[in-house]
């Protein structure tokens, strides 16, 4: 087990640049997602951090070792691809043995037939067995060893190439998009699945997603990446609640947040279009910013309780059951909002109708024209 | 006509066209030719004998035709594993190339394209025992004294190097090198098809996995995901040199090579089918050699659906 340390990471292929100096400090024993839209450089960053691509410039460090000039064999990391890559001619214990096989057989003892005779051979083999057996049973699949990868189902497949990648114990666990090829009901599932396994083995995971749920889920820290950049790494949490930067709130978060143009006067008071004005100042005088406003931090009735709202027109409503999710468009300006609420109230606010959204409790993430959070003066870290 | 049987009916007046041609133009003439093999039949005879299986006897018994099966089976077993061997070879080398790939597929592609009568007839010369470049490469290198030293080279110098095609010792493996040289550049083409089909992702994972040389990732990776490539090379190098003919016809027209060496079973049915007018004698070689063909046919089906797996 061992911690990873990403400083100032760059790679261009050609004149692209598509990362941009990353530093990351990911601690030992430590569940990290890579989240960005697709194209943003995570899955580079991986390859990188796992070897398989060089980067242009910076260091990679594993543990106390920096390993730039160690190819990926000797990093001792374990990657499990989005395809899963198994091989298709092997069976499932044949797959898992392979690592163990690399590692523990001599040259001559993984010949066929010659290395089949040698007595030291055998012996490791039965290690490999119970190392093998103890994984399926950890992973429960010990019905599947007998398999090919073609008999399997995607799910089954994606547990193999979890299996393959833990037999040999790696310090650390890259993941690239590993639950991407499955179906939205087993995704979840898995979800909880890597979790677990995480906690059981407490290795470091660094995990690569476009999925900003999965991201959320699971891990303890997100990066979240955009063009090549990390935005903010923090805890789920941190990064849901208090982003740095408007377009790690509009990528985390879905429905996606609110945003809506306005400006903020010499006062530090916000206006929004729509001439909504917040009670609270900003830490920032006379300029053009932007007002990022979740779907539940806002409330939509017919008539506001105090007075103060923007006036809407409701377009459409999405039933998730327990809730609505009411869009309406902000009348004379074409902006949409995404409105969480109760099912009683959407059902009173017929299609077409005027209705009025407010900021429950004044909550709003405020952002300059350059992207940046701005702060309120109170009330906020 | 009831409907009921009317519906049982029209579907297949619909295949019926393609039955005909596929009997007529495919099964037919097979059937034709079993049938001929048991008779004495030959092109404008009046009469024709029943001779049951004396035609297969003779090519069992009779000694030009030993020769005929261990001249085929020879060049088959030869020419198969190194033209496999060495197009494999060239694929991985030319997979490897950042550069320059297309220029070395076209030139090892070349002899597939060219004729094999007229490339037979160049071999021919380049072969030839006094005038040709080969043996008069080899006698200008007489007084380098290490490769005098090899007791083969040095015979030569004193004597004369082999009469390639002359000779009953080196008449079939010429052929053989001359049967490589044209066959390794188009399994070269196959398995350079096959390399580009197998996944990127599996040479990564196989790498993390820990397999440092080339030869780990050979074993783990290209070889066994090239297994459905090389299944179809065997087969259609083995039929294609089964079918060998254009060479000896060219080089050997009128013997089958120095002591019958190359006599092999294509030219058999030429020379006695055709040119002997012996057509049930050559009917029956057919038929032997369709039952090696289908031979082949049938393991190499057998080896692609125990592959069924590979997905």
């Amino acid at each position: 087990m061992a911690g990873v340390a990403l400083n100032d990471v760059r790679k261009s292929f050609g004149s692209t640049e598509v990362l941009k100096g990353v530093n990351l400090d990911i601690a030992d024993g430590e569940f990290i997602a890579l989240v960005g839209p697709s194209g943003c450089g995570k899955s580079t960053l991986l390859r990188i951090i796992a070897g398989l691509e060089a980067q242009s410039s910076g260091d990679v460090v594993i543990g106390e070792r920096t390993v730039n000039a160690v190819r990926p064999s000797d990093r001792d990391l374990a990657m499990v691809f989005q395809s899963y890559a198994l091989y298709p001619h092997l069976t499932v214990e044949e797959n898992m043995m392979v690592p163990l096989k690399l590692r523990d057989l001599s040259g001559i003892e993984r010949l066929p037939l010659v290395g089949h005779l040698m007595p030291s051979r055998w012996r490791k083999m039965r290690d490999v067995r119970r190392i093998v057996d103890e994984t399926a049973d950890m992973l429960k699949m010990r019905d599947l060893l007998k398999r090919k990868p073609g008999q399997l189902s995607g799910g089954q497949r994606q547990r193999v190439a979890v299996g393959r990648a833990m037999v040999r114990k790696p310090v650390a666990f890259l993941m690239d998009e590993p639950l991407s090829n499955l179906d939205a009901a087993l995704r979840v599932h898995m979800r909880s699945e890597i979790a677990d396994l995480h906690r059981q083995l407490a290795t470091t995971f660094i995990y690569v997603t476009h999925d900003q749920a999965e991201a959320l889920t699971m891990s303890d820290r997100v990066a979240v990446m955009m063009e090549g950049e990390l935005l903010q790494v923090d805890t789920p949490d941190n990064v849901y609640r208090d982003p740095v930067d408007l377009r790690v709130a509009e990528f985390i978060g879905s429905p996606k947040m609110n945003t809506l143009p306005g400006r903020v006067d010499g006062a530090g008071k916000v206006t929004t279009v729509g001439n909504y004005r917040l009670h609270r100042s900003l830490k920032a005088r006379s300029r053009d910013i932007v007002v990022g406003l979740r779907p539940e931090h806002l409330d939509i009735a017919a008539k506001a309780p105090n007075g103060r709202h923007l006036p809407v027109t409701v377009r459409h409503k999405e039933n998730l059951g327990s809730d609505y999710f009411v869009h309406a468009d902000v009348d004379g300006t074409g902006h949409r909002l995404i409105v969480r609420t109760r099912p009683e109230t959407a059902q009173s606010l017929p299609y077409q109708s005027s209705a009025q959204v407010w900021s429950v409790n004044e909550q709003a993430v405020v952002f300059g024209e350059d992207n940046a959070r701005i702060y309120f003066e109170t009330g906020e870290a | 006509m009831s409907t009921a049987a009317q519906s049982r009916i029209v579907p297949y007046t619909f295949v019926l066209p393609a039955l005909i041609l596929m009997f007529v133009i495919l099964l037919a003439p097979v059937i034709v030719a079993a049938i001929l093999s048991f008779t004495d039949y030959g092109l404008g005879n009046t009469t024709v004998s029943w001779v049951g299986w004396e035609n297969y006897e003779k090519i069992f018994k009779r000694s030009h035709y030993e020769k005929m099966m261990t001249a085929t089976l020879l060049y088959v077993i030869v020419v198969v594993p190194v033209s496999l061997g060495l197009g494999l070879g060239a694929a991985l080398l030319i997979n490897s190339l950042r550069w320059g790939g297309d220029i070395y597929k076209t030139i090892y592609f070349l002899p597939v394209m060219a004729a094999l009568l007229a490339m037979a007839i160049v071999w021919e010369f380049t072969l030839h025992p006094t005038i040709g470049i080969i043996n008069d490469t080899l006698t200008s290198y007489c007084d380098v004294a290490w490769l005098r030293s090899w007791e083969w080279y040095d015979q030569g110098c004193k004597d004369t190097f082999p009469l390639w095609l002359g000779d009953k010792r080196y008449a079939l493996w010429t052929l053989c090198f001359i049967g490589i040289w044209q066959a390794f550049g188009f399994n070269m083409v196959l398995y350079l098809a096959g390399l580009t089909s197998i996944p990127r992702e599996l040479y990564h994972a196989a790498e993390l996995d820990g397999a440092k040389s080339a030869w780990d990732r050979f074993r783990l990776v290209t070889w066994p995901m090239l297994g459905p490539t090389t299944v179809f090379v065997v087969t259609i190098t083995a039929i294609r040199s089964f079918q060998v003919f254009d060479t000896v016809e060219a080089i050997f027209p009128d013997s089958g090579g120095p002591a019958k060496s190359a006599y092999v079973m294509m030219f058999v049915i030429y020379e006695k089918g055709i040119k002997h007018n012996l057509i049930g004698f050559g009917a029956a070689v057919t038929m032997l050699f369709l039952i090696f063909v289908l031979i082949m046919t049938f393991i190499q089906h057998r080896l692609v659906d125990r592959r069924t797996h590979y997905s």
